[in-house]
């Protein structure tokens, strides 16, 4: 099963997001819908693809294996 | 496109997950990634060996179907049914079709991981947004144009967890 992480917005600059993994930031560019910092959010191919509500983002983070 | 290049289209998206999970490196993450995206063959055997599960519940269906396990056709049947159904939490795998669906995952990655089916109505250097039905919505969202570069705006595509895996019509 998908063992996808979400990672919590930290910066925006112009169309980039950057994002705060567990243990590395990556990039991604916004190009479709809005974003802001704090939001938790799904990076795939090198783009922003969704949003995970905080919620369910912080109970996913804590339940995945370390 | 033979069937093994189509399989891994539509399996690729997952297995940055499998990374993750360690079951593979990052380097043969890497040369799948490659392969994937030039459309290099890749042997059946290798795509087996790295997904076990899949393959265990495609020949399931296979055998339901009385079709081929390894062909367009099951392929599709397959990550259309289901993988779907596994993802929506209806149908329970056994032992060697891997484990069942985790309750914590969150209902948006539960979205991006089922096969949705949408249409073109933007188009990047690198991506394409996509409008597709989900309920009673229409939604729109961005996927990677990596697997599937040849569709143009009004086309039918698969997705799969943030990649354009197949173009419809």
């Amino acid at each position: 099963m998908c063992l996808a992480i979400p990672g919590k917005i930290i910066k925006i600059e112009d169309d980039d997001a950057i994002v705060d993994y567990i243990s590395e930031k990556r990039v991604g560019k916004i190009v479709e819908g809005t974003y802001k910092v704090g939001d938790y959010v799904i990076i795939q191919g090198g783009l922003v693809i969704e949003q995970i509500p905080e919620e369910q983002a912080k109970k996913w983070l804590k339940a995945l294996p370390k | 496109m033979t069937p093994e290049d189509l399989f891994l289209k539509y399996a690729f998206p997952c297995t940055i997950v499998k990374v993750a999970r360690k079951e593979i490196t990052q380097q043969e993450y890497e040369s799948l990634e490659q392969a994937a995206k030039e459309n290099q063959p890749v042997s059946r055997e290798r795509l087996e060996k790295t997904y076990p599960a899949a393959v265990a519940r495609m020949k399931a269906v296979a055998k339901e179907k009385g079709q081929v396990y390894f062909s367009e056709e099951n392929i599709r049947d397959y990550f259309l049914g289901r993988h779907n159904e596994l993802l929506r939490g209806t149908f329970k795998p056994t032992k060697e079709q891997g484990p069942a669906l985790d309750e914590n995952l969150p209902q948006a990655i539960r979205e991006l991981c089922l096969i949705t089916t949408g249409k073109i109505v933007k188009k990047g250097e690198a991506f394409y947004v996509v409008e597709f039905a989900a309920g009673k919505e229409t939604k729109r969202r961005a996927v990677s144009n990596m697997l599937a570069s040849d569709a143009e705006i009004g086309n039918v595509i698969r997705m799969h967890y943030g990649y354009a895996v197949e173009k419809v019509s």
